[in-house]
């Protein structure tokens, strides 16, 4: 920046005042970011009158686990174990599926030059646009047809073809990023696409197969409408759609355990969030720009 | 064989899974659903063809239909330019080169991890409620929150503060393409007398064009299936002013039945999101610029 001679700031003292003026904004901004979660955990660990005091009570009166404990074995017959571990089941296929079956179909769309190709890939691409809700009903009297309802069979088997366009697109650009240096070398030695694939590829692109499985734990493990459409059985119900249900039964009444649960279904999230935050950042760099 | 043959071979056997799932599971269902569209199909009696009669229901005799569209709608043009907005400042302002800046990321995505589901519905809405700690804080400025769910004025407008917390992922995004614009651009501009503000509309954005277009089709296309949240917090009222288009679509589904009715709905919804996809695409002739490698 120019300054001018009737200006009474150096130019060091207005970058300073412009850094700190920036660093304000952002720190405010955090706060409120921030806000909605303080508040939950410091209310789950709040006599649930203390709740709803007004002005916020940040720091309880009493620490107390009592809403850890109501919410746990909150709901009759069933304690939240059940549904972490349905939770846990589902997401790990969906997973390790996803992961699979997509670099999969993106080595071949990256590494193999078919014909089509490119038009298949413009057609992935465009089912990124499509609602789900057009398929939803139809997927919905099929799986009914053969009795696959309420199985864990509608949650997961997508997964094994692919697992998305999404998944699919970014291993793929991924890919088209690694050189085919040692594809060609590979080639020349005798192997075949599989064993490149095997070989080489995949021991290559574990960062962005760690992105991969990552963005789908997420999703998968947060999904709501596809637990809540087939699952009819509590005992198979995912943490979300148990949630929901908590909210129905005991949420007038249980406020604090209704938001301890909440917490507590938000940890694996975080979790995974914070150890593997690098993946989540590239695996979008990777997508959202280049493409 | 010719090698070209081979290739094509190993190409249609590598991408089998995801073809087969296309057919499968994408394709076959979305003609199934074109049929159920003309039918008054509800699972249990046969197949029973109605023609055009659905839609004609819908468009020219459901009031629910005309308000969840509405409300949809409504909320896609608040939601949008807000979340595009807030990850495009914050973007901005973290690009800044300060200390902190991976501190600063972090907390201003983690929101998006958690996404839009059932916990943080639940969350919001105690926070959101009469004597929650929202309205609590803004007590302390003197204001007196109303009752945000319960209030059919204000509770669409709390369920899109409430979606737009999560705008971390799009920053992340803008971030990612903020990098991608060379400093010597802002320097050279800077040497020529641009204020940060100039150098912001004339630099910045235009070069960020296309990732805003990215950002803006993707949450576009995300907000027209507004659910989990209206599901959970307020079940689409109240006075159905937070009925969303999908959360109408599953009650007809899955809680009436009335499957050939919501099929028909389906296909709309999806005639709307891309009618509004490609007039941004249109659009984007005016206003996105591509940088020629």
């Amino acid at each position: 920046m120019v300054t001018s001679i009737k200006s009474p700031l150096t130019r060091k003292q207005r970058k300073g005042l412009k850094l700190a003026l920036v660093h304000l904004m952002l720190i405010a901004g955090a706060a409120i970011m921030l806000f909605p979660f303080a508040w939950l955990v410091s209310s789950t660990f709040k006599p649930v009158n203390e709740i709803f005091a007004v002005p916020v009570k940040w720091i309880p009166s009493t620490i107390t686990l009592d809403n850890y404990i109501s919410g746990w074995t909150g709901l009759p017959g069933y304690s939240f174990s059940t549904f972490f571990l349905n939770s846990i089941q589902v997401t790990s296929i969906v997973v390790i599926a996803t992961v699979f079956s997509s670099s999969f179909v993106a080595y071949g769309f990256s590494r193999i030059n078919f014909k089509g190709r490119n038009f298949l890939f413009l057609l992935l691409l465009s089912t990124m646009m499509i609602p789900g809700q057009v398929t939803m009903i139809p997927l919905y009297i099929l799986f009914a047809k053969v009795n696959l309802v309420d199985t864990y069979w509608p949650l997961t088997l997508g997964a094994f073809f692919g697992g998305g366009a999404f998944f699919i697109f970014m291993l793929r650009q991924f890919y088209d990023s690694v050189p085919k240096d040692l594809d060609d070398s590979a080639r020349i030695d005798g192997c075949g696409h599989f064993r490149i694939y095997w070989q080489i590829i995949l021991p290559l692109s574990k960062p962005a197969l760690f992105s991969a499985g990552v963005f789908s734990f997420i999703w998968t493990y947060n999904d709501f409408m596809t637990p809540l459409i087939y699952l009819n059985d509590v005992k198979k119900y995912t943490v979300p759609v148990a949630l929901r249900m908590f909210v129905d039964n005991a949420g007038k009444s249980n406020w604090g355990g209704l938001l301890a649960m909440s917490l507590v279904g938000m940890l694996p999230s975080i979790i995974i969030f914070f150890s593997a935050q690098r993946y989540f950042i590239e695996g979008i760099a990777t997508t959202g720009l280049k493409g | 064989m010719k090698l070209q043959t081979k290739e094509n071979i190993y190409g249609y056997i590598f991408i089998s899974p995801w073809l087969i799932g296309f057919i499968l599971l994408s394709i076959g269902p979305m003609i199934m659903s074109i049929v159920f569209s003309f039918t008054d199909y509800d699972y249990f009696k046969p197949l029973n063809f109605i023609g055009l009669e659905n839609y004609r229901q819908i468009i020219f005799h459901d009031d629910l239909f005309h308000k969840s569209l509405t409300v949809t709608l409504r909320y896609v043009m608040s939601y949008v330019p807000l979340r595009v907005g807030l990850a495009l400042l914050v973007a901005v302002l973290l690009n800044q080169e300060i200390r902190g800046m991976s501190f600063y990321r972090t907390i201003y995505y983690m929101p998006s991890i958690l996404g839009s589901g059932v916990a943080v519905s639940v969350m919001w809405r105690v926070l959101l409620s009469r004597d929650g700690a929202f309205n609590a804080v803004l007590s302390i400025f003197g204001i007196e929150g109303p009752n945000w769910l319960a209030n059919p004025r204000t509770a669409s407008f709390a369920i899109v503060i409430m979606s737009c917390w999560a705008f971390g992922s799009a920053m992340v995004i803008f971030l990612a393409g903020l990098k991608g614009i060379p400093k010597e651009l802002y320097e050279a501009a800077a040497v020529d007398g641009a204020t940060p503000i100039r150098q912001f509309f004339s630099i910045t954005l235009p070069l960020l064009s296309p990732v805003i277009f990215f950002n803006v089709v993707m949450s576009i296309i995300n907000s027209f299936q507004v659910f989990t949240q209206a599901f959970i917090m307020t079940n689409g009222g109240p006075l159905n002013s937070t009925r969303f288009y999908v959360l109408y679509l599953y009650q007809n589904a899955f809680q009436y039945f009335r499957m050939g009715y919501a099929s028909a709905l389906a296909w709309i919804l999806f005639c709307i999101i891309l009618i509004f996809t490609l007039l941004v695409f249109k659009s984007s002739a005016f206003w996105v610029h591509y940088q020629s490698m």
